[in-house]
This record gives C-alpha cells, sequence and structure tokens, in this order.
C-alpha cells in the first residue's frame, strides 16, 4: 500500500527494479523510509540490482553517500541513476554508477492512472459489439505460441488477493489463490490464477497484446489484456467452469476453454 | 491473561454493536469477566444498545488522556451483570482523539485483569479502525449476506492480513433464511466463496433484536429470540473452539410446528 505522500515508489519495470525518491520529499526523511521498506521486502528485494531515480532533485554529495549506505545495509546494488539534474548524474558518475538523463518512476504513475479515467469509453466499443465471445470464433486460429518469456521476471503470490488489494508488477504474475472482487492485478506479462479470478486482471499493461490472462475459475468483473478490454455479461458470470484463457486475436479480447 | 477481540466490519449497520453487546452479555451470562470497549469515537453507541447511557462519567479519551486515575474510574458496571463492564467512547472528540499506541497499551492493561475485552470498532478503514485493531489478539468480522457488505468485509480482513491478525473469524448476521431457500439473498456457501474464514455464527434476522437493542436489553438474554439463540451458540464457541460450528437457528412456522408435533407423535408410538 502506498499512499500518496509516500516518499519512496518501488516499482518493477522492464529493465529491473526502480527505487523512485520523491523530489519534493525531505531527503533524511526519503532514507529512513527507503530502509523501512527494503527491511520490510528484504526476502523479494535481497541481492537485487535496482536503478533509482531521482528525479530533479541536486543530489548533494553526502545525500547520495547516505543513499549508497541505505542501499547496501539491505544488500541491495545500485545499477545506475535516473535524474534529469547535471549535478546529480555527474556525482554518480564519479561514484562509478551509470547516469541516465531521464526523470520516470513518478511520472509514469501519474501518466498511468491519467490512461485509466480514459479507458471506460473504450469499453462501448470493444464489449458491445462483441456479445458471444466464446461461441463466435468463426475458424480456429492456433492460439499466440507460448514463446519462452525468461527475460521476463515473474512474481508468485501464495495468497488470497481481497478487494482493495492491487498488485503492479512489470513482468509475469502467478497467484496461488483466488483473486477476489475488487482485488486488481496489473502485470506488463501474463497473468495466471490458480483460483477463481473475480477481481480485475490486466496482462501486457505496458501495451504488449501478446500476453494472456489464464484462470483456474475465469469469473472477472473486467479483463484487459494490452489496450483490449473484455467485459462479461453479467448473466453468464457463472454459466462457465473450468479453466479458461483471454487473448488478444484481431485486435479483440476472447476467452476460450483451456 | 484475556484476551482481545475486534469487532469490526468495514460498512456500517451490519450490526458490529449488537453483535459487542450480544456477545458481551452472553460472555458475562457464562460466568466469564468481560469489557466491551466502544471505540467509535464520536458516534458512540453502544451505551445506549447496553441501556447505561446515562451512567457515563468518564470516558475512553478522558482515560488515554490521563484524566482519570486508572482507567477502572471511567469503566461502567452493568445493570444485569457484576462480572460485565463497558469503557464508553467520547461523544465530542473525534477519531483523531486517540493514538494507535495508546489503544494497544489500554487493552494490554484490561486482559490482564479480565477474561475477554471486546472493542466496538467503528465503520470505516481510517483513524477509528486503526485504532480500534491495534490492541487486539484475534478479530470478529460481521456480515450482511449482501454484496456490499461482503466486498467490504472482504476488504476489512485484507487490511487485518496485512496488520498480521491471526484468528480472524466470521459473523453472518441477519440471514434471512426464506429468503435464501428462494434464492434471493447470498447464502454461507457464496459467502465463504469469497471470505474463506472461520465461521464463527449465523445469526438470523429477528424483529426482537430492534426491539431488544432500543430497549437496552441485550436479545442475548432473551430465551424466545432466535437472535438470542444464535448468540449464545456464538459464545459457547468463543469459550470452547472446540463447540461444534454453527447452525442457522430457524422459525419453525406453523407448518414447521405442525410438522414436529406429528414426527414426535410418531416417534412415542414407535417407541411404544
Amino acid at each position: 500500500m502506498q499512499g500518496a505522500l509516500d516518499p519512496i515508489v518501488i516499482k518493477g519495470t522492464r529493465f529491473g527494479l526502480l527505487i523512485s525518491i520523491r523530489e519534493d520529499a525531505d531527503f533524511a526523511l526519503a532514507m529512513h523510509s527507503l530502509s523501512e521498506r527494503l527491511a520490510q521486502e528484504a526476502g523479494f528485494l535481497g541481492g537485487a540490482s535496482v536503478s533509482v531515480d531521482l528525479g530533479w532533485r541536486e543530489t548533494s554529495p553526502e545525500q547520495f553517500g547516505s543513499l549508497e549506505a541505505t542501499l547496501a545495509a539491505t544488500g541491495v546494488k545500485m545499477q545506475g541513476v535516473l535524474s534529469t539534474s547535471l549535478a546529480t548524474r555527474t556525482l554518480a558518475e564519479s561514484h562509478g554508477y551509470k547516469a541516465i538523463i531521464g526523470r520516470l518512476g513518478l511520472a509514469e504513475h501519474q501518466g498511468r492512472a491519467i490512461r485509466r479515467q480514459a479507458q471506460p469509453a473504450q469499453l462501448e466499443e470493444t464489449a458491445a459489439p462483441e456479445p458471444e465471445p466464446e461461441a463466435a470464433l468463426p475458424e480456429p486460429e492456433a492460439p499466440p505460441t507460448l514463446a519462452p518469456r525468461d527475460e521476463e521476471p515473474t512474481l508468485l503470490l501464495r495468497k488470497t488477493l481481497r478487494s482493495g488489494q492491487k498488485v503492479i508488477f512489470a513482468g509475469n504474475v502467478v497467484v496461488m489463490g483466488d483473486v477476489n472482487p475488487g482485488a486488481e492485478i496489473e502485470a506488463e506479462g501474463d497473468v495466471v490464477v490458480l483460483g477463481t479470478l473475480r477481481g480485475l486482471a490486466h496482462a501486457g499493461c505496458s501495451g504488449k497484446s501478446d500476453a494472456s490472462v489464464m484462470a483456474l475459475v475465469m469469473q472477472p468483473t473486467q479483463l484487459r489484456v494490452g489496450e483490449e478490454l473484455w467485459v462479461p455479461e453479467t448473466s453468464a458470470k457463472k454459466s462457465r467452469t473450468g479453466p479458461m484463457k483471454a487473448w488478444v486475436r484481431q485486435g479483440k479480447l476472447f476467452t476460450e476453454a483451456m | 491473561m484475556g484476551k482481545v477481540i475486534v469487532i469490526t466490519s468495514g460498512k456500517g449497520g451490519v450490526g458490529k454493536t449488537t453483535c459487542t453487546a450480544n456477545l458481551g452479555s452472553g460472555l458475562a451470562l457464562a460466568g466469564k469477566s468481560v469489557i466491551l470497549v466502544d471505540a467509535d469515537i464520536g458516534l458512540r453507541n453502544l451505551d445506549l444498545v447496553m441501556g447505561l447511557e446515562n451512567r457515563i462519567v468518564f470516558d475512553l479519551v478522558d482515560v488515554v488522556e490521563g484524566k482519570c486515575r486508572s482507567y477502572r474510574q471511567a469503566l461502567i458496571k452493568d445493570k444485569r451483570f457484576d462480572n460485565l463492564f463497558m469503557m464508553p467512547s467520547a461523544q465530542s472528540k473525534d477519531k483523531d482523539a486517540v493514538k494507535p499506541e495508546q489503544m494497544r497499551d489500554l487493552c494490554q492493561e484490561m486482559k490482564e485483569s479480565f477474561d475477554f475485552v471486546l472493542v466496538d470498532c467503528p465503520a470505516g478503514i481510517e483513524m477509528g479502525f486503526k485504532n480500534a485493531i491495534a490492541g487486539a489478539d484475534e478479530a470478529i468480522v460481521v456480515t450482511n449476506p449482501e454484496v456490499s457488505a461482503v466486498r467490504d468485509a472482504d476488504r476489512i480482513v485484507g487490511l487485518l492480513e496485512a496488520n498480521e491478525m491471526s484468528g480472524i473469524k466470521l459473523i453472518l448476521n441477519r440471514v434471512k433464511a426464506d429468503m435464501v431457500r428462494r434464492g434471493q439473498m447470498l447464502s454461507v456457501q457464496d459467502v465463504q466463496e469469497i471470505l474463506n474464514l472461520d465461521l464463527l455464527g449465523m445469526i438470523p434476522e429477528d424483529e426482537r433484536i430492534i426491539h431488544a437493542s432500543n430497549r437496552g436489553e441485550p436479545a442475548v438474554l432473551d430465551r424466545n429470540s432466535r437472535a438470542g439463540e444464535a448468540y449464545r451458540q456464538v459464545v459457547r464457541c468463543l469459550i470452547d473452539p472446540s463447540t461444534p460450528g454453527p447452525s442457522l437457528v430457524e422459525d419453525p412456522g406453523l407448518m414447521g410446528k405442525l410438522r414436529r408435533f406429528f414426527t414426535v407423535g410418531l416417534g412415542s408410538q414407535v417407541a411404544q
């Protein structure tokens, strides 16, 4: 659970884990919050390589030192620094890190929130002209081959996701439990639910349309793959049991029995 | 050393306060020493349901602010039982008047000298909720067989789990057996499919509960109340967890009574 004023945002991206440090937050406070968060998630983050997004902040040598110390204390390795401040980048390079011009973490979070608000407009377009997506398959086309996605990390959750809980991950997500209504999964790769999917799942959330959602029991409130969206008919909610898969074919999202 | 149990729901109006009053009275009836803590600061109700409103002198906020010598000074003894007490909440303050650490310390102190401390949690997931669960060892989630109540209960369970609460149990309140039978109301199975918790009790919808609450007389003490009987079952489960699980206390109705009369009659003939 990350509050709006949380000085730290830890997020998985295509390039690995990214720690964003809010530019307007007090640095010492942010370091304190960072060490707390790292300690909490030590099992998950231990030994990981991370990039740090410092935004437009002009980091002083003391601040940079304390960042290095905080990360080193939990065994997390800093790969590189993302910043729009030349002073910060020069400082990072002088410490032997890769420095990239940019400011990704929090800005991208905001961008995603805006995209989500814009989405309901697509609802009629994609859902309405496709009343029976399961039955309306004209010529069974070979489903997309399951290409090995070794390059993508996978998050394994051994619990039931309950209402209000949200998982955002830059890779595949596997849930060994249910996803209850009101819970959300947003994965850049595939979503697999070894239980009942009743909440919302978004596979390929960064726009990858060859991702898929699979569940042993498929009763979602809504499914999204890439940019496509599918809303099940309320009457058909419990009609079909057994494992189902949702994937995009010819620009439309289909569900079919596996 | 006793146990602190928080009674919570997320959604308002599902029967947390009624449940707290009834379980507290039931436990006291069974001879346990009990404190009921009203953690709903600013919207205090438990005193009304217990019929103790006019005896309040000090309240929860006075206790944490150190205005009384000890928390015992704020406790109100119940009218009916010598081993049942209530800690009223303040009416004129708000939830921020108490911090979770203060609640934790207070609950710790209380459970040292009482068998059960039942905390009546306010609706919502904000400060009041955080305060109420701070000192709790276990939680009872109360919900109704309605989608909105179940959804909120699920959210609450997620938050309780995030706070590493163990022993989360479920009370399904206001069950209308005939509506369930007609498929117009969620059944226990429907609710459990989502929540998947230990079921502590099923309380049938009972008009007597409303009457009892308005009079300040918990229904658990009413021998003729079906809800009261269901609460007595829950109390037995709370005292001895090995007690067999809950069954729905149904209104037999006229036909049921006739059927029972005849089966009993037949049974006795066979015996002869």
